[in-house]
């Protein structure tokens, strides 16, 4: 068990945002959270890295609560983050954002690896991060989350605003990540292109998980009509 | 309901019994502890006003010291200069301060926090550089003393060199003040104040202009802070570029912070221990400021909800627990 | 002399200087303020301690090169528990911490008081040489104090840009929660503001020493016209901030010509309130 979320309850100020949430995912997985808008899972992911604190619950990580660690000890801990919105340092260059992750090694294996997964990045090491387009900024953060040799990578709505062919490769890049053995968790919108990719599934609504179950056990109309409170047809 | 009616009435009867001793107190008392409750009473006006502006209508200002000085400045100059009598002049102080207010408020309003504290401190620092500058006028730092010419108020023939009238005078604009603001924030233009301090962009998209609903509690609060300088001077027959020192801007603060911001009996118990503070302290050791100092990290560490806020907490807490047992 | 052309040289290089050394305090400020979101009051009072450490010291050692050392490295040390334990709760809240630390100004300028009394003094300049520049003998120590200030904003510039931690410290300013997500202790990052600012502080004190009248409330005036820098060059904007510190220094000095010290203040006032009009978040603001 790579991550263990147990019973976690979210307020922000007072309105109760997560009521009892539970969550594993195994090495080597990709699970895949959906759910509808405001459902909680950013706030799950949030929860997670730290950047918000439950009232109630724990997070175990490899075995080890990391309940009451800084988001940053976190990170360094092997959980790369990719949020969704303010993804990167846009005032920053690429090759600089690429720093921040990396504790400031510019050179070594991991570095060249991750080069050579994007390799358009090499060419714009000194643009404006803020520069570039949609799905270069989202393989940028890929990129940078991955130089701090995560073991879990945590994905906010990659595919959002991305081009059809982006999403393709977006699929591509994160099927090769879990094959070097990253785990992954993914909260998508983009229901086809993340059942795709999915090992184990939950959905989430109202702050609760409302379904579990593993790859195949559910379709996508099924999930649209019973979950997700969209009538397909 | 029944509750909140009782909480109500008890309220009041608490404030009329509070006033019938201040009455009473006027009535009796010898001049030296008077003097202090004047001086209380204006304070009180003052921090009310702060405490409108920032409880209230969620702005920061740290430039009320400008207010209070055009008020201290708009009170005397027309009496030393133009021999105004005490209402006309108090008209000038006001006018003075609410056009200042206007001035100020007209940038300061639309700024964030940050740019909104720099640029009110910035402007009322500049202002006690100009007071001290310009002796000819204010005479700076040396001050300007001034006579007061007896004035009727209503039927009643009143001179501010009797102590206790001067009580009495400060006294009835300290009421006036308190009811006015108790009325204020509970009529239509309080709650919406209160709702741009509790969720601005909501108020913006329900279709209020917020700037002049903001730009109104700046420049109610700028004319009430003049009234507080207004008396102030009154009480001291003596006047001095000082009144824009930023310590000004500071205490209004510091009174509001001890109490509890956004409500209006907070205030009034910074005030009255903050003074009782200062009076004795700064009389045992003059370097006092730095007990100021340490007293202002300890409030923040230690009651940054004030005393009404810590107050408030156990009988929210005690209604808690009492609901929930009804509950279970 | 009055109003001729080589005055107004005379005082605009005099302004341009005096810009620079302001630009250190402001930088300080306007980087403490971009990392931690603290408007430091007290930043005008740790300038001074540098000056009063400045007279102290060089009565004893009866050198001021290696203060530029000692002082600096001295205040950053003990701002760093004041950074840790007295602001870090209020972080982010501009008036709270703007109160905290005018707590502190206060706590900082009546010590001073007590220890090194009311009066002003005055630090010999180190050196006696005269530059004859544009038609005028200007003192060399003021060239010399524009020199090192500029090779300090360079190296800041450069630490900024080209080191790791600089990195960081960018990436904190620019987005602190995304920062602190990503594996960089922005906790240490903060500290290290704090203390590099203070440090920024009491170098320009020490500088400002043979320059400025050594009082303990030598700060004040300095923290007024450093705050119009940050307001004007834009709050956590440090190339706005320099630009802003030397232009509106040089500004002033030009208007002293005509003007009253204190009429110029106004006017310098003024044309804050109208940028501000303008821009609300200072005049390099996108």
């Amino acid at each position: 068990m790579l991550l263990d979320i147990k019973d976690i309850h979210v307020y922000y100020d007072k309105s109760y945002i997560l009521r009892g949430v539970s969550l594993k995912i195994e090495k080597g997985e990709i699970g895949c959270l959906f759910g509808r808008n405001g459902a909680g899972k950013t706030t799950t992911l949030k929860t997670i890295m730290g950047l918000v604190n439950p009232r109630q619950g724990e997070i175990f990580y490899d075995g080890k609560d990391i309940t009451g660690l800084r988001p940053y000890q976190r990170a360094r801990g092997g959980i790369g983050f990719i949020p969704q919105d303010k993804l990167l340092f846009k005032k920053m260059t690429v090759y600089e954002n690429l720093l921040t992750g990396s504790k400031g090694q510019n050179h070594g294996q991991t570095w060249d690896m991750v080069l050579e997964l994007f390799p358009d990045l090499r060419e714009k090491l000194s643009r404006k991060a803020g520069s570039l387009s949609g799905g270069q900024q989202q393989m940028l953060a890929i990129a940078r989350a991955l130089l701090i040799n995560p073991d879990l990578l945590i994905l906010d709505e990659p595919s959002i605003g991305l081009m059809p062919i982006m999403i393709s490769s977006l699929a591509e890049v994160i099927t090769k990540l879990n094959g070097v053995g990253i785990t992954v968790l993914l909260v998508e919108e983009k229901i086809p292109f993340a059942l795709r990719l999915a090992h184990r599934i939950y959905v989430m609504d109202v702050g609760k998980i409302v379904y579990q179950g593993m790859a195949g056990s559910i379709d996508e109309n099924e999930l649209l009509s019973h979950y997700l409170g969209v009538n397909q047809r | 309901m029944n509750k909140i009616m009782y909480f109500l009435r008890m309220r009041s009867v608490v404030l009329i019994i509070v006033l019938l001793a201040l009455i009473a107190v006027g009535l009796c008392v010898k001049s030296s502890f008077l003097s202090i409750l004047i001086t209380m009473i204006t304070y009180c006006i003052y921090a009310l006003a702060y405490d409108l502006l920032l409880g209230y209508a969620n702005q920061p200002s740290l430039g009320q010291s400008l207010f209070f000085g055009l008020g201290a400045y708009g009170m005397v100059l027309p009496i030393i200069y133009w021999h105004f009598g005490f209402w006309g002049s108090l008209g000038v102080a006001l006018v003075v301060g609410a056009a200042g207010g206007l001035l100020v408020g007209f940038v300061a309003v639309r700024l964030t926090e940050a740019y909104h504290v720099i640029f009110t401190a910035v402007i009322a620092s500049v202002m006690l550089l100009l007071a001290n500058n310009y002796t000819p006028i204010t005479g700076g730092s040396g001050g300007l003393s001034f006579q007061v010419a007896p004035f009727f108020s209503g039927w009643i023939k009143l001179t501010v060199y009797s102590i206790a009238a001067n009580y009495f005078l400060v006294l009835a604009f300290g009421v006036a003040v308190f009811l006015l603001l108790t009325r204020l924030v509970s009529s239509p233009l309080g709650k919406v104040w209160v709702a741009i301090r509790e969720n601005e962009q909501r108020v913006v998209s329900l279709g209020y202009n917020v700037y002049w609903y903001k730009l109104a509690a700046f420049v109610a609060a700028s004319m009430l802070t003049a009234l507080a300088g207004a008396l102030y001077v009154i009480s001291l027959r003596y006047v001095s570029a000082d009144c824009f020192d930023f310590q000004w801007s500071v205490l209004p603060f510091v009174w509001v912070l001890i109490g509890g911001i956004g409500t209006l009996i907070g205030p009034i118990i910074g005030v009255v221990l903050f003074t009782l503070f200062q009076f004795y302290v700064s009389d045992w050791w003059s370097h006092y400021l730095i007990l100021f100092g340490v007293l202002i990290l300890v409030i923040l560490r230690w009651a940054p909800q004030g005393i009404m806020g810590y107050y408030e907490n156990i009988r929210t807490n005690k209604i808690l627990k009492g609901g929930g047992e009804h509950a279970s | 002399m009055h109003g001729s052309l080589e005055t107004l040289y005379f005082l605009l290089f005099d302004g341009f200087i005096w810009g620079l050394i302001i630009a250190l305090i402001a930088l300080g400020l306007s980087l403490i303020f971009g990392i931690m979101g603290i408007i430091n009051m007290a930043h005008g009072d740790i300038f001074m301690i540098g000056g009063v450490l400045t007279v102290v010291l060089v009565a004893r050692i009866g050198n001021l090169w290696p203060l530029l050392i000692i002082i600096p490295l001295i205040v950053g040390i003990s701002a760093l528990p004041v950074e840790r334990w007295i602001l870090r709760p209020y972080e982010g809240k501009p008036l709270t911490t703007m109160i905290a630390t005018i707590g502190i100004s206060f706590i900082i300028e009546e010590i001073t008081l007590i220890f090194f009394g009311g009066a002003a003094h005055m630090v010999h300049e180190p050196t006696t040489f005269t530059v004859h520049l544009l038609g005028i003998n200007y003192p060399g120590y003021n060239i010399i104090a524009g020199l090192v200030s500029m090779i300090c904003i360079l190296l800041l510039w450069s630490g900024l840009r080209l080191t790791k931690i600089g990195v960081y410290i960018r990436a904190t300013i620019e987005e602190p929660e995304m920062a602190d997500a990503i594996g960089i202790n922005t906790g240490q990052i903060r500290s290290l503001t704090f203390a590099a600012g203070a440090s920024l502080a009491a170098f320009g004190g020490v500088l400002a020493a043979p320059i400025h009248q050594v009082s303990y409330l030598m700060g004040q005036d300095v923290i007024l016209f450093c705050f119009i820098v940050v307001i004007v060059g834009g709050l956590g904007n440090l190339m706005g901030t320099l630009v802003a510190a030397v232009f509106l220094s040089a500004v002033q000095e030009g208007l002293s010509l005509v003007f009253t010290p204190v009429n110029s203040n106004v006017i310098i006032l003024l044309l804050m309130a109208l940028i501000l009009v303008i821009k609300p978040k200072g005049m390099f603001s996108s």
